[in-house]
């Protein structure tokens, strides 16, 4: 790209320019990526409940996207037009994933929300709740 | 691309930036759904079966992942060099991004759809950094006008950013 369009290039309005701090940045980036990943590994090995494995393997993933999306792809320099189209298509992925959860009998919010209410009733002893009806009469 | 042509479009963006930007947008549906399905199978099929993750060949996975994550790093240091006006340096970057992708096992592991899918870019990726590399030694790219290495970067770096989701999702969980 031209250096006119890129705001972080803007000294540069003929020939070359000194990019030495970007490449630091690039390099301190890529740091970052290595340790995040060897991370990954380390957590998937540490035998933790499933779905705290899964929690934490897919926080990492996102903050790895997050700086390879911002530093590698430029998308910190660049204006409201493409970052709000990245923004509307990683929305609709969301979507795609998380909406279909509940039909697969995957409630995490309803849940959580069942928990923290049984929580604060001190109902601790019967949950999840049954749903099964009191014997009947005879 | 030259500034006039740039101030000549609507949104301030050159053309090939927008363009580049839609395809990566139509990728991230594509590979969402794809891992939208994944993620239905493997909770809710019953004849979904998920191999050990001693089977997964693990320690092979994770060179892989530095491998792309190094190849991202060299190809926007090549993008830096052709910045600065640098050929040279440019060339070597290009050189040890195509030589970090086709030693990593990554060119030939086929195992799942997903896999396949992002093999089949890599694949892309590669011929279109050979591309680059030939154009930028014939001399087509210069500090003003480099618009083909920054839209080849991008993709290559969404290549990688796809392989970050990949690699916990099939992997390790």
């Amino acid at each position: 790209m031209s250096a006119k369009v890129t705001p972080h290039e803007a000294p540069a309005k003929h020939g070359a320019i000194d990019k030495s701090a970007e490449v630091r940045t690039y390099l301190i980036i890529f740091g970052c990526l290595a340790a995040l990943t060897l991370m990954t590994v380390g957590v998937a090995y540490m035998n933790l409940p499933h779905a705290a494995g899964v929690v934490i393997a897919l926080v990492i993933a996102a903050v790895k996207v997050f700086l390879i999306a911002s530093f590698f792809m430029h998308l910190r320099a660049e204006g409201r037009l493409i970052n709000y189209g990245v923004a509307v298509c990683v929305a609709l992925v969301m979507i795609l994933i998380v909406f279909v959860l509940p039909d697969l009998g995957v409630h995490p919010l309803e849940d959580a929300a069942r928990h923290a209410l049984h929580e604060l009733e001190g109902q601790h002893q019967h949950y999840p709740p049954t749903a099964e009806a009191p014997p009947a009469a005879h | 691309m030259s500034s006039a042509a740039i101030a000549e479009t609507n949104t301030g963006i050159s053309n090939a930036k927008l363009g580049i930007w839609s395809f990566l947008a139509s990728e991230i549906m594509l590979f969402g759904g794809l891992i939208s399905a994944y993620v239905i199978l493997r909770s809710g099929s019953a004849h979904m079966v998920v191999p050990p993750r001693s089977m997964m060949g693990v320690p092979l996975a994770t060179f892989n992942t530095f491998a792309l994550i190094t190849s991202s790093v060299t190809m926007v240091l090549a993008l830096a060099a052709i910045q600065e006006g640098n050929i040279e340096r440019f060339k070597r970057w290009m050189l040890c991004t195509m030589g970090i992708t086709i030693s990593s096992n990554l060119f030939g592991s086929f195992y799942y759809t997903l896999t396949g899918l992002h093999v089949l870019h890599v694949t892309g990726g590669l011929f279109l950094m050979a591309y680059i590399f030939v154009a930028g030694s014939r001399g087509d790219f210069t500090p003003d006008s480099h618009d083909r290495v920054e839209c080849a970067g991008l993709y290559w770096h969404f290549v990688d950013l796809v392989w970050v989701i990949l690699f916990p999702i099939l992997y390790l969980l």
